[in-house]
């Protein structure tokens, strides 16, 4: 009798009672569909993230936020935009309460361009809609990101990370227009289209 | 039963297999992070590994950015609003100050209350504005003929000292209307120029409310309180800083806002703050009267 008993299926179970072996078997299914979601969901993230660079900042260089204009990269005539011995440009700008200095940028299209920010106060937001640019501007931080225009044309870029009573008023423009409209200039000089 | 058991015996290895899954993922993440991330992905290419790797954990190896030609220097103010020099300010002394205060009278007025169209009204300014004034004249990074050969003759602690005792003549403005409170409703379809660039600002302009830095509301450090001031002077340095002529503010705080202004705006907005205590708007009074 007992050999019999190990070898039959197990007597049935009182109502209501799911076998083990039933509960394993739907425990996988889920954890399958969950796995599967995950992966959906980084692969979604990682795809997105790499065909379109958005890079997470990988760089941290710290400034004094209240003595920038006494000197060194983010002295008043050095912001705007140079461009570097091998063509590609670099782009300075202050974000402070409430304004992007200088307020009009001006870039050549097709050239691989460097943004190189900092916060004379509190935490500002870089964003160019439609580009891979978006950023925290932190005081005390260098914020940098890197994209190239590959069509001419004006991105309004609204500050976007409130930053006050006045925080509405705080924008500005990257004008990126054809080669031709960028004239030749020397590494000492910057190029903005702010109003002067 | 059976798996029960099996899970707490000391020789089920899937604890182990999982810390040691979490510990590889964590060195893989680490190294991809701080490492891979940060040598590959932008930065300077001079970087070497260990620079790149000590950048990206922040621990600044080599702080210089590359090396530039950069053009010739040219700093708007000698201030900054370091810990050191709002010390120097707050460690103004009044009585001394009002000794010093008695050569601002024939220009600046009775108390710092100026009559003149020309010199402004110094009482109630905030103490930091008005130090970093004199200094700005001294070493002429604010140009005015007078006021640089004034400010030469006063020393740092000269400066704070009038500074402090200018500040404190608040009490001797006459009592502002209610204009001075911010009044709600006041949009960005306003009708008023004036007031609407005041409360509002023009987002579309970039310019943000001057009330977020001149007060009612805001104040940001170093900009004076602009109720009650002569409707001349304002205008005129309006004027000055869109010219470029005026270009001691730090950060170009004003003059980037400035530029974006036409001559009616600027008449309008000095009419605006004057006007908010030569004529006091009598209609409003009485709404407002037990406002503190
Ligand atoms: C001869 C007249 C004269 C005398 C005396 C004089 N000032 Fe002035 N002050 C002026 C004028 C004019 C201006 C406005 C300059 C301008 O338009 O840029 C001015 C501007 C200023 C400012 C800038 C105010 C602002 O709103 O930015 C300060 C601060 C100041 N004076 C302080 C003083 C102090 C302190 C004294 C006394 C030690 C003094 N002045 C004496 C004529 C004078
Ligand atoms: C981002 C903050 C900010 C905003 C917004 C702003 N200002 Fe200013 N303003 C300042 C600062 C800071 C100064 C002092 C500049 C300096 O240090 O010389 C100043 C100075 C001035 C002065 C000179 C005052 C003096 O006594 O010398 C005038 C006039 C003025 N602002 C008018 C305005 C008007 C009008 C608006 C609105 C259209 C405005 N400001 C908006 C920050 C601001
Ligand atoms: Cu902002």
């Amino acid at each position: 009798m007992a050999e019999i008993d190990t070898k039959s299926p197990s007597p049935p179970l009182p109502d209501g009672i799911i076998p083990e072996e039933a509960i394993t078997r739907a425990e996988n299914r889920w954890l399958a569909i969950m796995l599967g979601m995950l992966g959906v969901m980084i692969a979604v993230i990682v795809v997105t993230g790499v065909s379109n660079s958005l890079h997470p900042p990988s760089n941290v260089e710290t400034i004094d936020p209240v003595t920038l204009h006494l000197g060194g990269e983010f002295a008043e005539n050095n912001l705007g935009t140079a461009v570097d011995p091998d063509a590609s440009v670099t782009v300075r700008l202050i974000a402070e309460q409430y304004a992007f200095v200088p307020d009009c940028t001006r870039i050549p299209v097709g050239a691989p361009v460097k943004f190189r920010l900092t916060s004379t106060d509190v935490i500002h937001g870089f964003l160019l809609p439609a580009t891979n640019v978006n950023t925290m501007v932190v005081p005390g931080f260098i914020a940098e990101v890197r994209t190239t225009f590959s069509r001419p044309g004006v991105y309004n870029m609204p500050c976007n990370e409130f930053c006050g009573y006045g925080h509405h008023g705080m924008s500005a423009r990257v004008e990126v227009v054809p080669s031709e409209q960028f004239p030749p200039q020397d590494a000492a000089e910057r190029t903005s289209c702010a109003k002067q | 039963m059976a798996r029960d058991r099996n899970t707490v015996s000391p020789i089920n290895p899937w604890p182990k297999v999982a810390w040691a899954l979490v510990a590889g993922v964590a060195v893989i993440s680490i190294g991809l992070g701080f490492g891979v991330l940060s040598r590959y992905q932008q930065n300077d290419p001079t970087l070497d590994l260990w620079s790149a790797i000590c950048r990206g954990l922040g621990l600044n190896a080599d702080i210089a950015p590359a090396k530039e030609s950069e053009p010739a220097l040219r700093t708007p103010s000698r201030i900054a609003w370091t810990t050191h020099t709002l010390d120097q300010v707050s460690a103004g002394d009044v009585r001394h100050g009002s000794f010093i205060a008695m050569n601002c009278v024939a220009c600046h007025g009775q108390n710092g209350l100026s009559k003149s169209t020309v010199a402004p009204t110094l009482a109630g300014m905030d103490a930091a504005a008005i130090f970093k004034q004199l200094d700005d004249f001294r070493f002429g990074k604010r140009t005015s003929g007078v006021m640089e050969a004034i400010a030469k003759t006063l020393s740092v602690r000269d400066s704070a000292d009038v500074a402090a005792y200018l500040a404190a003549q608040k009490d001797r403005l006459p009592p502002l209307p209610p204009a001075r409170i911010p009044e709600s409703g006041h949009g960005p379809r306003e009708s008023d120029p004036a007031k609407r660039l005041v409360y509002a600002g023009d987002p579309r302009r970039g310019i943000a409310p001057c009330s977020s830095c001149h007060g009612p509301g805001g104040y940001k450090l170093g900009a004076p309180a602009l109720h009650g001031q002569q409707a001349a002077y304002i205008e005129r340095q309006l004027a000055s800083f869109a010219q470029g002529l005026r270009q001691n503010d730090i950060f170009e705080q004003m003059r980037v806002i400035a530029r974006q202004l036409t001559t009616d705006e600027m008449q309008a907005l000095a009419a605006f703050y004057a006007g908010a205590l030569q004529s006091p708007p009598t209609t409003h009074a009485g709404a407002h009267e037990d406002a503190p």
